[in-house]
This record gives structure tokens, sequence and C-alpha cells, in this order.
């Protein structure tokens, strides 16, 4: 089984769309997806039809002492996914801390995880970009930004890692600004740089609205191929990590 | 009324009822009164003659009746019963079903056959796979390196000790066997077995068996030939003597055109681009020359952004713009996208003259040459340069023309990407077989030269109207190299009308003999014997105006004048032009099988034939120099037309051969007997001669194009936004200057003009043009690109035009070469030629053809049908 997590360079790139159209293209590639949204605003099973006033979650679980991973929803035989649950205000200042617990669980649970996954994707909120287990416990980094000089900037700041790859989404080649920052990144990241870009479309957002993955709403649009396109870029570069 | 009662005192009521019933079938089936009355009469003698309920009639007339369905699907006709009568009569005496069988044996019996063939083939081809296509038979020979013949070791004392013994054995028995006369049994049995022996060879692959085929191909040729001088030169009359020595004039500029062709194309090159050092430094410096005369702005702009394009050290590229009709829009076109601009005070000497001009005033290392609107793709430069680094000695690369809009042949006769044509045997095959020895000339375009050697001579030739092959010419006496790379990096626009076509052959045809009267190749020095004889081979090939007419016009000398031609009995012909015409087709269809197709050649030679003819002689006789005519480019045809004015020799030549054609019916029915033969063979001629100038009517159809621009055919992924923010894949799959066609991946997505912005992906990078949608259909689109500028329509030839390997695929996709197909193919391209001929005719004449017409309509009416495949109840099985 492996990991990928997918986080933001900071908010509002488009991190949890991203990674539900991608969890949706590796299933459509034979993978067996678990999807794990740790952030507290809890966005990521809006995507495959939640409600926004859904609490069931893994977060609302373990801080309720119950077991996690009833938490999850099956949306289709190998797609599953794990809401992160509703948490107040003070339930919510621990939520950095919660993750530890699910690697505490017991070793009979986590080889059942193995045995029924074969792909699980993260969804980290952007704030812990930086320090994080869950980034340093996965197999691939994908961090998500949006190509304009303020996240130049910002990656700039963060700490060189041979693991972390970028990801550029809504993508406009309309723009200079973004198309000369994506040749930047290109000579400055070298193979850091996702290939692949994940084009600014408004099928995603008409997605969103429909509460389906973009892969499913309309797949015949070039964010759909664009995921798909990255989902198979993950699955060849897990497997040569074996 | 009164006849009805009559017959019902007579009749029996059965046979009453069924008479009216009868009665009632054929007025229901729209015959008047008296006719019905007619046809009851009629079936009541078929039926009281003829036992209609026996089994074999039971057969035929069936349940279904579908034997007769196309009689019975339409009214009746005063003909009918005589149609009905000769189906019955075929289908008693043809047995449909017997005649399946035996064709089905018959295909079986030949699938058989040509498996045996294909399994020996491959075994033979297995066993001696090493032997066919050895290293050492691949190995290259001594001419490519210039500086080592410069030096004087190209042969060593051993080859050429070699050489000599080869040519010493081998000659006095190849004279032997060309000049051994035999007698009909003999000469029978060794035609027969050498034809056997080439449909055995010609399917192996490797070298090896192409030389063989050629081998063969040569000893049947002289021998034909040795023949035709020693036994058929008799003649009494002076008319006889006339035409036989004309001829055999054209017979003998035939084999020598063909004799030389398979040296030219025996050992083609192949030769791979030198690579260029790591150091860009030591890159020399190009000037890039793009000589414009009166073509418009939007010919020439898309062949100056894609040289600006190209991919070489900054600074050592220049792009020179040598505008000869001095406008001020290239000026301002050239100072805005940063190209040079080159005008001179006069016109003289057209093309050579400008590019002289230009020598002058640059300074660059290397010269490279493209017509105003052969767009150069990214890789030019760097495929071609590295050769000059490396031989001190090479003046000149040259790469192929690939045109990308059809020439006049495709598109009149609507074969564009189905057939080869006429460009690729030049520039797939014999600039590559000249090159291996040492003699590919320059094309004037598409090229690279060294200034050094170019300023040696004397700058561009200016003596004759083609002055690439000139200055090719100096150049190799002068000692120089020359170098062919058969990897297109250009495309260009084809002629746009058969006239413009043949003005430009004939100008190239008026051009090499030019330069075979004031710079002869065969004498002189510098030259080896191989390029003498390449050279050669070029001018022949445009002196074969005068023996294609003659070949046209020869079955006629004795169709209508009666004049004998060739002294010798019809089983000589047969025994010895047979043999050499199936050999030479057969072997040069296995060497130019893939750029040529069989019979084409003939095709081209016959549309040109009455125009360079002339040229060409008074070329060979005064060689003074003829006007420049300058080739249109990139005009269009609106609408379809018939181009009498050039069509006019073609329709003389029908017109007289079908004159003969008569004459030889008449010749046929009034004749002596022993003559019967000869007639028919002459005949037959005639059919094949009326053939290929079909083809050439055709050809002078020219069809409209809707499009005002051609569009390169391709299969590149892009992307297309439209207005309200969607984004969707698509796949580019064509593309021109000013307008693209994509395939959406799913209908309904567009509406006419729709605005929207076409992603080209290019080099990691993406290329955005605004369009508008001009056509929607189903999932496929039309887009009309918005008008760019410079740095925009530079984006958009780097994306398309000038991609590396934008036309790594000119030789794919075609068939391979069958003869007896490609010559059926010409036959139905010949009778929509005449079909053509007969559309666009005067009207007198229209009206005796759609009588002819009809008459014919209504005589094939009586011909018997076979029975549809469907009403298979005859399958009853038989004994």
């Amino acid at each position: 089984m492996k990991s990928i997590v997918f986080c933001g360079v900071r908010g509002g790139t488009g991190t949890t769309s991203t990674m539900a159209a991608i969890g949706q293209a590796l299933h459509a590639l034979d993978e067996k997806v678990l999807m794990i949204d740790l952030a507290p605003s809890n966005l990521l099973n809006l995507h495959f039809g939640g409600s926004p006033t859904e609490t069931k979650g893994w977060a609302r679980a373990l801080v309720d002492g119950r077991p996690w991973h009833e938490a999850a929803t099956e949306l289709q035989s190998g797609l599953h996914v794990l809401p992160f649950g509703l948490l107040n205000q003070t339930e919510r200042l621990r939520a950095p801390q919660l993750p530890r617990l699910l690697w505490q669980s017991d070793a009979a649970r986590m080889a059942a995880l193995r045995a029924q996954y074969s792909v699980v994707l993260f969804d980290l909120p952007s704030t812990e970009v930086t320090n994080s287990s869950v980034m340093l416990r996965s197999d691939l980094q994908i961090v998500t930004t949006e190509a304009d000089p303020a996240s130049c900037a910002l990656l700039a700041k963060l700490p060189p890692d041979k693991r972390r790859h970028y990801l550029i989404t809504r993508y406009d080649p309309v723009s200079r600004v973004q198309r000369d920052i994506r040749l930047l990144w290109q000579s400055r990241l070298g193979p850091n740089l996702l290939p692949q870009v994940m084009h600014r479309d408004a099928s995603m957002v008409e997605a969103l609205c429909s509460k389906a993955p973009v892969g499913r709403y309309r797949p015949e649009s070039l964010a759909a191929q664009d995921a798909q396109h990255i989902a198979a870029w993950c699955q060849s570069r897990l497997r040569s990590l074996e | 009324m009164i006849a009805a009662r009559g017959y019902a005192a007579l009749l029996t009521p059965l046979a009453q009822s069924a008479l009216s019933r009868d009665y009632r079938y054929f007025r229901e089936r729209q015959a008047s009164e008296p006719a019905a009355c007619l046809y009851v009469a009629c079936l009541v003698l078929a039926r009281s003659l003829l036992r209609l309920e026996s089994p074999a009639w039971q057969q035929i007339l069936g349940p279904e009746r579908a034997a007769f369905d196309h009689l019975n699907r339409r009214a009746l006709r005063p003909g009918d019963p005589l149609r009905y009568a000769i189906q019955a009569l075929w289908l008693l005496c043809v047995r449909p079903a017997a005649w399946a069988r035996l064709s089905r044996r018959l295909a079986r019996f030949a699938a058989m056959l040509d498996g045996g063939l294909r399994r020996g083939q491959s075994w033979l081809a297995a066993r001696y796979a090493g032997f066919m296509d050895s290293h050492a038979v691949r190995q290259a020979t001594p001419w490519q390196d210039a500086s080592a013949r410069a030096a004087g070791h190209s042969l060593t004392v051993a080859r050429r000790a070699a050489m000599v013994a080869g040519l010493a054995l081998s000659a006095p028995l190849a004279a032997w066997c060309i000049t051994q006369p035999l007698n009909w049994n003999s000469l029978f049995i060794f035609v027969l077995a050498l034809w056997c022996l080439a449909l055995v060879i010609r399917r192996l692959p490797g070298r090896m068996p192409a030389l063989m085929l050629i081998a063969l191909s040569v000893i049947v040729s002289c021998r034909y030939l040795w023949w035709r001088y020693t036994s058929t030169l008799h003649w009494d009359d002076p008319l006889d003597a006339g035409f036989g020595i004309a001829l055999v004039v054209a017979e003998t500029h035939s084999w020598l055109v063909l004799m030389l062709g398979y040296l030219q194309t025996a050992w083609p090159l192949r030769r791979e681009p030198t690579p260029l050092p790591a150091d860009t430094g030591s890159w020399p410096s190009v000037d890039l020359f793009i000589p414009t005369y009166n073509e418009d702005l939007s010919v020439v702009a898309p062949t100056v952004h894609a040289a600006l394009n190209m991919d070489w050290p900054k600074g050592k590229l220049k792009v020179y713009i040598l505008d000869d009709g001095k406008r001020e829009a290239f000026r301002e076109f050239a100072a805005a996208c940063g190209a040079g601009y080159l005008t001179r005070p006069d016109n003289r000497h057209a093309k050579a003259g400008n590019l002289n001009h230009a020598l002058a005033r640059t300074d660059g290392e290397l010269l490279a040459l493209f017509d105003c609107d052969h767009v150069p793709a990214r890789s030019f430069l760097q495929l071609t340069v590295g050769g000059f680094l490396k031989d001190r000695r090479l003046a000149l690369v040259q790469t192929p023309h690939h045109f990308f809009s059809p020439d006049p042949f495709e598109r009149n006769l609507g074969i564009f990407r189905s057939l080869p044509n006429e460009n690729i045997l030049f520039y797939g095959l014999i600039q590559d077989g000249n090159d291996t020895w040492d003699a590919t000339f320059f094309c004037g375009s598409c090229a690279v030269l060294r200034r050094s050697a170019v300023e040696e001579i004397g700058g561009f030739a200016v003596e004759t109207v083609t002055e690439d092959a000139h200055t090719a010419l100096r150049l190799h006496r002068a000692g120089y190299a020359s170098a062919y790379l058969r990897i297109p990096q250009a495309a260009g626009l084809a002629t746009e009308s058969l006239a413009a076509h043949i003005g430009q052959r004939m100008r190239w045809a008026r051009g090499m003999v030019q330069i075979f009267r004031r710079d002869n190749p065969m004498l002189g020095k510098g030259l080896s014997l191989a390029q003498r004889l390449c050279y050669l081979n070029s001018t022949l090939h445009f002196l074969a105006g005068v023996p294609r007419l003659v070949y046209l016009l020869a079955p006629l000398a004795f169709l209508l004048l009666h004049a004998y031609i060739i002294y010798a009995p019809a089983i000589a012909i047969a025994l010895y032009v047979l043999p050499h015409m199936a050999l030479a087709a057969i072997t040069n269809s296995r060497l130019q099988g893939r750029y040529r197709h069989s019979f084409w050649s003939e095709v081209y030679e016959t549309v040109l034939a009455w125009y360079i003819a002339w040229p060409t002689t008074a070329a060979l006789i005064m060689p003074s120099k003829g006007r420049f005519n300058v080739t249109a480019k990139g005009g269009q045809i609106e609408k379809t037309y018939f181009d009498w004015k050039m069509a006019s020799p073609y329709l003389l030549l029908a017109a007289l051969n079908c004159a003969g054609l008569g004459f030889g019916f008449w010749r046929l029915a009034t004749g002596p007997a022993d003559e019967t033969f000869t007639v028919l063979i002459t005949m037959a001629w005639v059919l094949y001669n009326l053939t290929i100038i079909g083809v050439a009517i055709a050809v002078a159809t020219e069809a409209g194009q809707a499009r005002r621009r051609s569009r390169v055919a391709t299969e590149l992924p892009c992307n297309l936004a439209l207005r309200d923010g969607s984004s969707y894949p698509a796949v580019l799959l064509d593309y021109a200057d000013d307008g693209a066609g994509l395939r959406l991946p799913r209908p309904g997505l567009v509406r006419q003009d729709d605005a929207v912005m076409l992603t080209l992906l290019h080099g990691g990078g993406e290329y955005l043009f605004p369009a508008m949608v001009q056509r929607a259909q189903g999932d496929a689109v039309d887009l009309a690109l918005a008008p760019m500028d410079a740095g925009r329509h530079r984006d958009y030839m780097r994306c398309t035009f000038g991609r590396a390997h934008a036309w790594l695929d000119w030789t794919d996709g075609f068939p391979e070469d069958r003869p007896l197909r490609s010559f059926f193919g010409l036959v139905s391209m010949c009778g929509r030629g005449y079909a053509q001929l007969a559309r666009h005719a005067p009207e007198p004449a229209q009206r005796v053809l759609r009588l002819t017409r009809t008459t014919a309509y209504w005589v094939a009416s009586f011909a018997p049908r076979p029975i549809p495949s469907h009403a298979a109840w005859v399958e009853v099985t038989q004994p």
C-alpha cells in the first residue's frame, strides 16, 4: 500500500478538488483507493455527494472514542473516502495531533488496511505544509500551487526536499505571467515539477456544484484528462518506488 | 368484350379465370390493352409449347422469381417478351451454380499457387538472408568521402584490378548472351525461364535480388535492341523507312534511359546526417536567402517566420528576403520581424542574378536557400551543416522538396496522399542514387551551399534558365562534392494548375538541354564517368517529348497508312517486345515501386510530351537563353472547368488514335488474313495509347478547390478553450496558415461563429491562438484563425509547419505497387477522363453523345442479368 499526500502551498489552490479528481482517476486505473481528509474544513466528502452539515468523520469518531475506520464511506467498490468530521472550536485545537492516533492503531488494523487498499491519499491543510508527520511518512508528496508571484515567494521559503513534487493548478496559458513562471519553475525545480498541469477549467467548478468528481461529471473535459495524466504519473512513480 | 365472350365459349372456366388473372396482372404492370392481350397470348403459347411445370423450368421460374427481378420491378415495355426469353434461355444454359463453383475452384487454385510461391520466396530469403543483405553488400562506396577522392586514394590497386578482371570476364559473356540468335522454340523457353525467375526473385528482400533483376532486364533489353538493329531494319518503301527509323530512334532513347536509370537507382546511398560538434561556438555562420519576385506576402510570411525560428546559435543565422519586386510591404514586414531585406536596381538574370547580388552583400560562411513558399523545419540546419564541418570539399547539401498541397495530377485525379506523386520518385530514389556517384545536383531550394565554393566558380550560373543544375555542374567540375539527405525538412506549395505545371517543366526541359549544349557534361574535364552519365540521364529524361509522341503515333502509321514500321513477323515481335517490356516493368516495379507505381511514368511523359518536344528540339539546335517564365505560386482555382487550351494536343492524339482504331476494324474486315495478328497487336497498342491519353485528358479537368489554402493532414493533441471557461482536449486533424480542423471529444460542444481559443502544445509549452468556429459537424470542427501579429505567427509556425518531424511520413501510407492493379486503376481514370470530356463538350457534340448513350443503354437492357447472390435458391445440391 502506497500513500500520497496532497497539500497546498497556501490555502485556496484547489488541493481538495484536485485530489478528488486524481483519486477518481486512480480508481479508474484499477487501483483500490482510500481518500482521507485531514483538513478540519471537511470539504472532501462534498466532492462525492456528501452534505456540508454531515458530522460523521474519523476525527469526530476519535474524539468521541469510537473506532475511526467506521467513518469511511464506500463510493464504489474500491473507492472509499474517510471524511474529517465536524469538530467544534475547542476540539479543533487538537486537530494537528489527531493523525498520530491514526498511526498508533493496532497492527491488525494496519495490516487489514494494507490488504484492502493499494493507494491512500491524504488531503492536508496548507497550514501544515512545512511540519507534518504525514508529509514525512508518505511515499509521495504533491504540493499544489498556482503559478503566481506570491507562490514563487512561498515556494522559495520551503526547505528543499527531494521527495516533494509541485503541481501547478488553475493554469491558464493566456496569462503571460503564468507561462513565464511555469518556465521558471521548469528550469529551477527540474524533475520535482510535475510535467502535467491542472488547467483552469470551468468544469472543475461545475463538477463541485454537482457534487461529483470531474472525471465522472464531464469525462471529456480538459480537467478530467489532466487528472488522468497525473494519476498515471503517480501510478508509475509509486511502482518505481518498490 | 366480344373477344371475352368468344374466349368464354372456347375455354373451360379454369382456363378462363387463369387468363383473366394474367390479363389483369399485365394491366397492373401498365401495359396498354392491345399489349396486354399480346402478352397473354405469348404466355399461352409458352405454356403450350414449353413444359413450364417441369422441374428444370420451375427451378428457374422459382417461387420468388428472383431471376426476373430487374424486369418485374418496373412497368412493362415493348421489348419485354424478348427480354424475358433471353433471360430464361441464359439461365437454362449458364447454370450460375456451376459457374460459381468453377470460379471458386479457380480462385482456390490461384491462391494455392500464390501461397506456394510466397513460401518458396520466404524459404529462399531465410536461407540466403545473409548473402542477400550482407554487410559487404551494404558497405558504402568510396565516393562518399570526397576528400579521399581528391587525395587520389579512392580506389586501391587491388580493387581496381578486381574491377578490371571482373569486366574482362563478364563483358565477352554478356556480348555473347546478347548477340546469340535463337530459334523460336529456344527463344520461347529462354524468355519463359527468365520471366519465371524474375517472378520468384522480385519479392525477395535486400539489394541483391534487385541487382539480379537489373541483370536480367539488361540482358533482355539489350537482346531486344540488338535484334532491332540487326534484323528489322530493311525497308523498300521510303515511307516505311521514315517511320521505321523514327521508331528505332525512339526505342534507342528509351533503352538508354532505362540503362542509365538502372545505373542511377541501383544503389541508393541512404546517407545519414553528420552530427555537429558539441561546442556551438565552432558552428559556422549561415545566411538564409528567400528570393521572391511577385508572390503575395501571405505566401512568403510563413517561410520567413519559420526561418527565423530555426534552431541555430543566436547571431550566427541571418535571414534575408531578396525582393526583386521592390515592394514596400515586404520591406516593412522584414523590418517588423527582424529579417534582412535586400533589393537591387534591375532584374537581370532573374533569380540567379538576385542571388549573386545578395552574395556580394552578405558574409556568412554557408548559404541556405529556400523558395519563398518552402517552409523550413526548425532542425534543417542542424541536420545539414554537419557535413560541411567534416568534409572540406563538400559544397552542397540538398534535401527533398516536399509538397503539402496537391499537384495538378493529384488534385484533378483525386489521388492526393493515396498514390505517390510525381515528385517522390526523384527525391525519394533518383537523387539518393545520384548521391552514390557523388552526382547530386542542386534543385534551387531547400539546400545549403558553401559560400567559398560558389564564389570560386563565379557565383550562380546565369547562362541557362535552370541555374540550379548548372551551378551544381560547375561545382562538380571544380572538384567539389555534393550530398543528399533524404529527410524532408521543408514543405511548399505544388503548382496549382496544369498550365503552371507544364510551364515549369518546359523551363526545366529547356534549361537542361541548354546545359547539354553549352556545358556538356559528357565533355570537358572535372567529372567522373558516373557523374557524366547521371547528368546525361537527367537531360535524356527531358528529351523524352519526341520519342513519346512517336510511340503515341507509331501504330497509326500501320493502321492508317499501311506502313510497315517493324520489319518482322508478329511472332518475333511477341517474343522480343513482350519480354523486354515485361521485365522492364517488373524490375522498375521492384526498384521504384515505393516511389512510383507502374505505368504512371507513361502518364507523366504523355502529359508533357507535346509541350516539351518543341522547346527541347529548339534548344538543342539554338541554345540561346530562353525567357525565364516564373512559376506562379499560391493561386487558386475557384471552380471545376476543362482546360481546352491545355488539353487540345491530347484531344488531337486521341482523335488520331480513334481513327486508327476505326481503320483497324476496317482492315480486320477487309484485309488479307495473314495480317490479322499484326492488326490485332497494333490495335491493342492503340487501346493502350488511348488509355494513357484518357488519363491525360482527365488531368486537364481542373478540379476547383473550396478552400483558399491547402490543409496539411496530421494528428496532434491540442486543447480548445471555450468562452464559458471550459476546456476540452481535442485532436488537430489538419492545419493551414489561416485555419485548422479539429476533432472534439463529443459532438455539440461548439456552434458556428463561436469564439474559441486553440491551444497547441509544443516542446513543453502551450501556445494560444484565438479562432472562430466556421463549421461544426458532429465532433469535427473547422476553425478560422484570427489574424496574428508577427510573434504569434512565429509561435504558430513553430507548432505546426516548423516541427522537426512534420514531414517525415512523406513516403508512408502508399499502397504497394501491383502492376496490374495500377493499370486497371488507370483504365478507370481514363474512363472518367473521357466522361469529363463528354460532360464539358459543346452542345451539338453533347446531343450526339446523349443519343449514343441512350442507344447503348437500350441495347444493354436486353442482356441477361445474373441472379443476385441473396437469392441463393439456385444452390440446390447438384450431382
